[in-house]
């Protein structure tokens, strides 16, 4: 099964007849879920954890995750997987801070330097992972996980292991940390992102050709899909979010680390899978990607406010990813 | 292989589908179709450009033009809502149909398109390559059965080991003349005798 | 499968390259204010000579991290200094990829092998073979678990941080207040040895006064830190000090700390002694201290190691062979004594 636009608080839903019931039951089980884990919380941590400003900290954490997983959404969708993402984040950000710090040009502006930088590798290192893949014909999961490694490399490399400081970068600082209208701006920006991931995915042919290189790839390459290139693109689209997602969490840290996103990717993939979409490729979902990413915000929050040892956190975040996917299995 | 005069670059499908040809490929279940997909996006799959405007795809309008086309057909059932893998051998092959019928191809080649499809519904695939024939559309059709191939074909091409060693009149080829070109000649030489 | 071999390979020449670059860029990173330093830059001479004859092969686990890249560099420094031919593994990330580096690095026979393992435990089995085959090992900071593993252990006393940052804290809140405890990763023994020493002598001087309301670990990552302290800032509001495992680590801490507008509810201590934080501390405000924990113990152990490897023992000390067990004195850095430890900083 493929792209719906199926139920979520925010959007309406359109009612598509037969199959399409097993996406629309996925995501509703999400919701369910979500719900669950509110109540849960209020009656563990009260105040601590429904106020305002938790939720909004939860959204704003969850935002550079977040922004991960949709693209991710799309690359698991034609069956593929990229493993690098989370080190991509640190190679971004340091690109971004490199250049920041040494383009005289770009002194006046150095949110804009670094905006740049980091969007620039993030194109550069998702190119270099759909090549291997889709005209080197390397298995995705080895190729972006040798990619996990030069990018990781990349990141120590060119910040000579240490950190840089992003602190006067007012503007950059301002959408890790800043706000509209009480809104934080980090999880606008997720949700643009996603809203660009869903038109994308729902209701352009781009989106049609992706879900169908992963549904059935000869099928597609027959019925004239240029299957090579949504492959490459799919790649590029997951480093552009890298790059963004580091934009988002430099942002709120102050600084460039080369040591930082490490285990994001699985936190993408964790996400993206009890979402709804399958590993398996031809059926992807983004409300369901948002949900997922959602869900381990609040259980992440939660654990760390109950303050609970990290062995039990490890227990129950590795619980969760299991109890969904067997749900996924059972929808089916 | 040369359309309008024009050398094709081989193994580009999708160059072919930009000039004008269509596929309905030999196993129209893995290459053909997403059986996990509604009718309506398989039948688009090949032509969204038509229902796209600023890259924002009109689900109603794919939706209309693609129940049009399976209703054409006598695909059962034509409620394009309903998911590929439901339909049955002959209807399937219909949406695969349907696909190219929507694009208005002018070269469809078929490849041994009632295969695996009831009595009933071969006889409205070879209705449709009739009217599609006589509509402007060159139809090539593949197959192995060969009354199949002497009741469609105004010429008959006989292909042995990837190389052509025949053409035939399709109105005047007998069984015999087929069989006797598909079938390597030994050293010695044998004298057909016909039967007719 | 050739990928499997290509990987730890590509690694290697990755981190040896890495290690040459490094090694262009640490010259100004001197050692000679360390005490050990000075006391024997008479007798460097003496030793010089037969030093550079002693064959050494250098294990740390990867120098992706202030303190761990200090480490690397300082021992290479000394290599240098000492006109040493040493051999340097420093990539490994698990102590069983550290554990295969050291099987290799023994078998071209080193005089002396000087360790920093990831963890203590795993490793010792390795350095036990070591000493079998007649390698003199020296084991830097986190102790292998089995004395016969190893000749001689130099190292930071994580315990002993704990201890002093307890005192810290006692005195600076008098006995009484709310504390956050931000550790590092989880399980391994520098952890394990920082939290018990801060909460014993806690225990001791002030017997509940103090209340330690949220402990969490940050695995020596500055992202980390941020998310975790964000959501205990959510859960706590009354927080009086913050006590955090690693000055890295602690950088996130604060941005999480300052994002949320409390910097001036609460102060903060570190362990380390990074150069960023020393001059936080001599600015004042958030960061109050943090504890030495100076990664140029590994000079002192490459030192250690040429001493070993010609038999001798420490300059000026009538004992014919080097000590089995040099423990280095945690000590606390705060805005009064900055000025003295900041050419230590890292």
């Amino acid at each position: 099964m493929t792209t719906t636009p199926a139920a979520s608080p925010a959007k309406g839903k359109l009612s598509a007849g037969a199959g399409i019931k097993r996406i629309d039951y996925q995501e509703y089980a999400l919701v369910g879920v979500i719900v669950l884990l509110l109540v849960a919380g209020g009656i563990l941590e009260g105040s601590s954890f429904l106020s305002k400003d938790n939720l909004f900290n939860v959204l704003r954490q969850g935002s550079v995750v977040g922004v991960l997983a949709i693209g991710m959404t799309f690359v698991i969708a034609t069956a593929g997987i990229d493993l690098s993402v989370g080190s991509m984040v640190a190679a971004t950000g340091i690109a971004g801070g490199w250049l920041m710090e040494h383009f005289g040009a770009f002194e006046s502006a150095p949110s804009l330097s670094f905006i740049i930088g980091a969007l620039l590798l993030g194109v550069l290192l998702g190119a270099v992972n759909g090549a291997a893949v889709s005209y080197g014909k390397v298995v995705p999961f080895i190729a972006t996980l040798a990619m996990l490694l030069i990018a990781r490399g990349l990141a120590l490399w060119i910040s000579d292991k240490t950190p840089i400081s992003l602190f006067d970068l007012e503007t950059l600082r301002w959408f890790g940390t800043g706000e509209v209208l009480t809104i934080p701006s980090s999880l606008i920006v997720f949700l643009g992102v996603a809203a660009v991931g869903w038109v994308l995915l729902n209701r352009t042919p781009y989106g049609r050709y992706v879900v169908a290189v992963g549904g059935n790839p000869e099928a597609a390459r027959i019925a004239g899909v240029k299957t090579n290139r949504i492959l490459f693109s799919v790649y590029v689209l997951s480093g552009i979010c890298a790059g963004i997602a580091a934009i988002l969490l430099c942002g709120r840290l102050a600084s460039a680390s080369p040591v930082a996103g490490q285990l994001y990717e699985l936190d993408a993939i964790a996400a993206v899978v009890i979402g709804g979409t399958s590993l398996a490729g031809g059926r992807a979902t983004v409300v369901g990607t948002v949900l997922g990413v959602i869900t381990f915000a609040i259980v992440f929050n939660l654990l760390t406010l109950m303050d609970l040892a990290v062995e039990i956190q490890q227990i129950t975040k590795g619980g969760i990813i299991l109890a969904a996917v067997l749900l996924q299995r059972r929808s089916n | 292989m040369y359309l309008d005069g024009k050398k094709l670059p081989p193994n580009r499908p999708d160059v072919a589908i930009g000039r004008g040809m269509g596929l309905a490929p030999e196993d129209r279940k893995s290459q053909g179709l997403l059986l996990g997909w509604s009718l309506a996006k398989n039948v688009s799959i090949a032509d969204l450009g038509r229902f796209t405007r600023g890259g924002w795809i009109s689900l109603r309008s794919e939706r209309a033009a693609a129940g049009d086309k399976l209703r054409e057909l006598n695909t059962v059932p034509d409620n394009p809502d309903r998911i590929t893998r439901e339909l049955s051998g002959g209807n399937q092959q219909k949406v695969v149909l349907a696909r190219w019928l929507l694009r208005e191809c002018r070269v469809l080649l078929l490849d041994e398109p009632t295969r695996g499809v009831d009595v009933g519904a071969k006889a409205e695939i070879y209705r449709l390559i009739a009217e599609l024939s006589a509509s402007g559309i060159a139809v090539v059709v593949v197959s192995s059965e060969m009354e199949e191939l002497m009741g469609l074909s105004s010429r008959i091409l006989i292909m042995r080991d990837g190389a052509l060693v025949a053409e035939l009149d399709g109105a005047r080829a007998t069984e015999v003349e087929l069989l006797s070109h598909a079938v390597a000649p030994t050293d010695t030489d044998v004298v057909l005798e016909e039967t007719r | 499968m050739e990928f499997k071999k290509v990987v730890p390979v590509l690694c290697a020449g990755v981190a040896l390259g890495l290690g040459v670059v490094a090694c262009g860029g640490s010259s100004d990173k001197d050692n000679a204010g360390t005490p050990a330093a000075t006391a024997t830059s008479a007798a460097t001479e003496d030793t010089a000579a037969q030093a550079s004859d002693v064959k050494v092969a250098f294990s740390a686990p990867a120098a992706d991290h202030g303190w761990t890249k200090a480490v690397s560099d300082d021992a290479k420094a000394k290599a240098k200094e000492l006109g040493l031919d040493m051999t340097v593994n420093d990539s490994a990330t698990t102590p069983a990829e550290q554990a295969d580096q050291i099987e290799t690095l023994i078998q071209a026979k080193p005089d002396v092998l000087v360790v920093l393992p990831v963890d203590g435990a795993p490793l010792t089995p390795v350095a036990q073979k070591a000493m079998d085959q007649g390698i003199q090992v020296i084991n830097i900071d986190r102790e292998f678990s089995s004395p016969s593993a190893f000749h001689t252990v130099i190292g930071g006393d994580n315990y002993g941080i704990g201890v002093q940052a307890g005192d810290y804290f006692a005195d600076q809140l008098k006995c009484k207040g709310n504390v956050v405890e931000i550790q590092g990763i989880a399980g391994i023994s520098v952890t394990e040895q920082r939290t018990k020493g801060f909460a014993d002598e806690i225990k001791k001087r002030c017997n509940g006064g103090i209340k330690i309301v949220a402990q969490q670990p940050a695995d020596f990552a500055p992202d980390k830190g941020l998310s975790v302290m964000e959501n205990i800032l959510q859960k706590n509001k009354s927080i009086q000090a913050v006590y955090t495992h690693d000055d890295d680590m602690g950088e996130g801490v604060a941005a999480a700390i300052q994002n949320a507008g409390r910097d001036k509810e609460m102060w903060m201590t570190g362990a380390g002694g990074s150069k960023k934080v020393m001059d936080q501390i001599k600015k004042g405000g958030l960061w109050r201290a943090t504890f030495l924990y100076n990664p140029a113990m590994s000079a002192d152990a490459v030192y250690l190691a040429t001493l070993l490897g010609s038999g001798k023992g420490l300059p000026g000390f009538a004992a014919p062979d080097i000590p089995s067990r040099i423990t280095l004195a945690a000590t606390t850095v705060t805005k009064d004594n900055v000025a003295q430890y900041e050419h230590l900083g890292f």
